[in-house]
């Protein structure tokens, strides 16, 4: 026998479970009755506007829509006022098309599709007498206007992002590629949210393959909300629980663009200014959108700089440790003296200084990033400058060791993309801990495993670090150097099997016979 | 999706290159010189050139069987049950190289940076990279090389740089003193090194889709590593002079420490320990993924992960037999005198068999 007072109490049921167990059925052309079922079945909603309207013909139209979604304006003259002045008995497809004065419209009978427009923004128009309604699109959401990257500001080139609306952002896709082959497919996913995601390609570059898989692994995810492109990056991911990010996501519709035109397929969610390109290569992270708008030898430059603070960020928390703790022969005796000077009276072992130097680091630099910008500098300064000097002179940590976390956390800073910092930053540690335990040996055992992890990683099927291992000799030079843009005629080998030519032009060099300063018409 | 890549020849080649040179660069110069002097480099440089001709012929063989899988190629040339026995002779051969290489991986480490770390730890250790290798399967370890490769030039390109001042081109006066009777020798104590080479190209080239230029590019990264062998044994006898290379086992560590880069560092011998734990990575994974390989092709049903596991014990057990690295060293020499020697008449009969005793029967599969 059940205890007593339980009986009262009843199981509270998954949303899921609701969402699937309301009420469907359809119309029955009894207004009151239909009105009450739409109400029953959208019930809770205080935002819920309903309104009835009398016309001329003494026909009455009940009318549903949430208040904030819709275009009031337009609502009242587009809608209550013409059906108002209407004296006919016009049949529904009449007062759609002719009476109404509203951009789009649909007919429905069944309650949970009306249910599910007015969650999108539409108006429902309901008849007495007639067992079908009409659903208006005249939605109005209010969005943050196009801006200028955040994460992804660049000093040249396009300064304009992605915002949440998916519509904005196809239209600003659009405008960038204004071609016929420029394709997109939308996904509803969210049992509960029922978001809409845009598969974009281009046409005739794009293999049809990697489509129709994107295609099938969004299908695949069976969920009741999508909060946007990191949530559903990480359900297409070949690794969800990879360190590295394998899809690269981005807030700018010029990279976006860019990523198209390889051949790639790009996956944007509607309430999320995040673009996933599919599939990304890990050398990709080195390249910043500038690179093709500056001089090769500055741009390559740069990326020497880059690569260079890639590896300092990863490495040198451990090289400094291995160097200095087990293989110090290396170290000429005067600096090697002087180092040891610097550590005396220090409390902790060279590695936990070293990891509570780096932890601390970590956490300014976790807090200056949620702070508002100007509180952020200040805080940056106070942790930076004033504790770390203050720790050097308390004698809590050495002179050589704040250098070397300074510099570490400097270069971890280099990477012109966002979703790489994270993984930089959480790796110097096993790293460090490696050395900390067999020196150079550690280190080079700790480099073996993470080369073995992302050479086996794979990106929607291709291979992560293409084209350094595959190796490509075109595609290799271009993430150390930045070639000329003549030597990239073809797009990258494994992403646009039949279509890999991109220009045919030859390099603009003077003609050999024109003297200096001679224009080619003169 | 299906993968879109494979091994390819390039990378094949590149893997061929490095397993060849392997952890070789450590002692080479040690076996020539003391029998063959200033010709040292001679010796290096002919022991990979006269084996070019077994590269074509294992290209030739590899051209008679399935592309995909070492186990089922072998069984194709030489039917199932001789071509399990001829794939048990393989790993047993690649799993005591694997071993001796493992045990002195572990006691260099131990000699020249760790004293205190005892060698069975080391080598335990790069056990565990050399079975996750395995287990990922060859491509990613084809893979791993081609980007430890590049992490090596830095490494390699500034070892030269620095040593380059010390060299001393008398040092290689007279070139061939010893007369051709001790070149012969040293030749010969060569030529398995190149042979190590050539049967892991045999190995590589089943799994090679395009292999129509494979005999050519597999001899070129095989000779490719005998030339840097022997540009080795050339600085070292150039900066170090006969006397004293003969006097060390590994006189690169010796070759090394004669660098000045200034006054910010010094003891440079430092920066080979990493190429040395990456030519140990290197060598002793192309000896397990050989050895895995061939298990599989033996018996279907050495599954992974169980597989590499055993084998890893395998491995571990041969690596705790010599105690010394004397012993190491005499124990590589035997295996590559006898047991890889030996494919020197094994490759020719082999292509001798398949051509003659199989001739039309040209895409016979295994029957396994």
């Amino acid at each position: 026998m059940a205890p007593k007072g339980k009986r009262f109490l009843k199981k509270p049921t998954p949303l899921h479970q609701k969402t699937r167990a309301v009420p469907e059925g359809c119309l029955t052309g009894n207004l009151d009755h239909d009105s009450n079922a739409l109400k029953q079945l959208i019930r809770d909603a205080g935002d819920l506007e309903y309104r009835l309207v009398y016309t001329q013909g003494h026909r009455h139209v009940a009318l549903f829509y949430y208040a904030d979604m819709v275009n009031l304006t337009l609502v009242s003259r587009g809608i209550i006022h013409p059906l108002q002045q209407c004296a006919q008995e016009l049949d529904i497809a009449h007062i759609a098309q002719s009476l109404l004065n509203v951009p789009a419209y649909k007919q429905a009978r069944e309650l949970a599709r009306l249910a599910e427009a007015l969650a999108e923004g539409s108006v429902v128009l309901l008849f007495q007498g007639l067992a079908e309604a009409l659903i208006l699109g005249v939605s109005q959401i209010e969005h943050r206007v196009i801006e200028r990257s955040e994460s992804e500001d660049v000093l040249m080139g396009p300064h304009e992002s992605f915002s949440e609306q998916l519509g904005r952002n196809l239209a600003l896709m659009r405008s960038r590629l204004a071609t016929p082959a420029f394709k997109n497919k939308f996904i509803t996913l969210g049992k509960v949210s029922r978001s809409k995601v845009a598969v974009m390609f281009i046409d005739g570059i794009v293999s049809e393959d990697l489509v129709a898989e994107v295609e099938e692994r969004l299908l695949r995810i069976d969920i009741d909300y999508i909060s946007g492109a990191g949530h559903v990056s990480e359900l297409l991911s070949d690794e969800p629980t990879a360190v590295l990010p394998l899809l690269r996501i981005t807030e700018r519709p010029s990279r976006v663009a860019g990523a198209l035109m390889e051949g790639r397929v790009v996956v944007l969610a509607d309430g999320d200014p995040s673009a996933i390109i599919i599939p990304t290569f890990a050398a990709e992270y080195l390249q910043s959108s500038e690179d093709y708008l500056e001089r090769p030898a500055i741009a390559s430059f740069l990326r020497f700089i880059r690569f260079g603070g890639l590896i300092i960020s990863v490495f040198l928390p451990g090289l400094w440790h291995a160097l200095v703790s087990f293989h110090h022969g290396i170290i000429p005796p005067p600096l090697f003296n002087s180092i040891v000077a610097g550590r005396e009276g220090v409390p902790l072992p060279t590695v936990v200084e070293m990891i509570v130097l780096l932890l601390t680091y970590d956490i300014i630099v976790e807090a200056s990033t949620r702070m508002p910008m100007r509180i952020g500098q200040a805080l940056g300064i106070v942790g930076g400058i004033i504790l770390g000097q203050a720790a050097v002179q308390a004698g809590l940590v050495s002179p050589a060791m704040v250098i070397i976390v300074s510099l570490t956390g400097l270069s971890t800073f280099t990477q012109p993309s966002v979703s790489i910092l994270g993984p930089l930053r959480l790796l110097k540690y096993p790293m460090l801990v490696a050395s900390s335990i067999f020196g150079l040996f550690g280190l080079m055992w700790a480099l073996v495993f993470m080369v073995l992890q992302v050479v086996s990683m794979r990106s929607f099927g291709y291979p992560f670090m293409y084209p350094l291992a595959p190796f490509r000799w075109r595609g290799e030079l271009d993430i150390f150097i930045r070639i000329p843009l003549f030597w990239l005629s073809k797009r990258p080998d494994l992403l646009a099997g039949q279509n890999q030519q991109r220009m045919n032009i030859t390099p603009p060099y003077p003609g050999k016979g024109e003297q200096d300063g001679q224009s080619r018409k003169s | 999706m299906d993968n879109p890549v494979r091994v390819n020849l390039f990378q094949g080649a590149i893997a061929v290159f490095v397993v060849t040179i392997g952890t070789v660069f450590f002692p080479v110069a040690g076996v020539v010189v003391p029998i063959v002097g200033q010709a040292g480099w001679i010796a290096v440089l002919l022991g990979f050139l006269i084996p070019l001709p077994w590269v074509f012929m294992a290209a030739a063989l590899v051209r008679k069987g399935p592309i995909g899988e070492w186990g089922q190629s072998v069984k194709a040339w030489l039917g199932p049950w001789v071509g399990r026995v001829f794939l048990l002779y393989i790993a047993f051969c690649w799993a005591w190289l694997g071993g001796l290489l493992l045990a002195q991986g572990g006691m260099v480490f131990h000699n020249i940076a760790l004293p205190a770390t005892p060698p069975w730890i080391m080598s335990f250790a790069l056990l565990i990279l050399v079975v996750l290798a395995d287990m990922r399967g060859v491509e990613v370890y084809v893979r791993s090389i081609e980007l430890l490769v590049m992490v090596c030039l830095p490494f390699v390109t500034a070892f030269y740089l620095a040593i380059l001042p010390t060299m001393q081109l008398e040092n290689l006066q007279p070139l061939l003193g010893d007369g051709p009777i001790r070149l012969a020798h040293a030749v010969y104590l060569v030529i398995p090194w190149a042979m190590e080479g050539i049967l892991f190209g045999l190995f590589i080239g089943t799994h090679i889709k395009n292999n129509k230029r494979f005999g050519l590019t597999i001899s070129l990264a095989v000779f490719g590593g005998g030339a840097a062998l022997a540009l080795l044994t050339a600085f070292t006898l150039g900066v170090l002079g006969r006397g004293v290379t003969e006097t060390y086992l590994y006189p690169t560590v010796e070759l090394a420490q004669t660098a000045r880069v200034g006054f910010f560092l010094q003891g440079i011998e430092i920066f080979l320990y990493p190429l040395w734990f990456l030519a140990s990575y290197i060598k002793t994974g192309a000896a397990f993924v050989v050895v895995s390989e061939s298990l599989r092709g033996v018996w279907a049903g050495a599954t992974q992960p169980y597989r590499s596991l055993a084998l890893g014990v395998l491995f571990f057990a041969v690596s705790q037999v010599p105690n010394t690295v004397q012993q190491v060293v005499a124990s590589l020499g035997r295996v590559d005198s006898t047991f890889f020697m030996a494919f020197y008449v094994i490759i020719p009969a082999l292509l001798l068999w398949v051509s003659i005793a199989r001739k039309g029967d040209p895409n016979q599969s295994a029957n396994s």
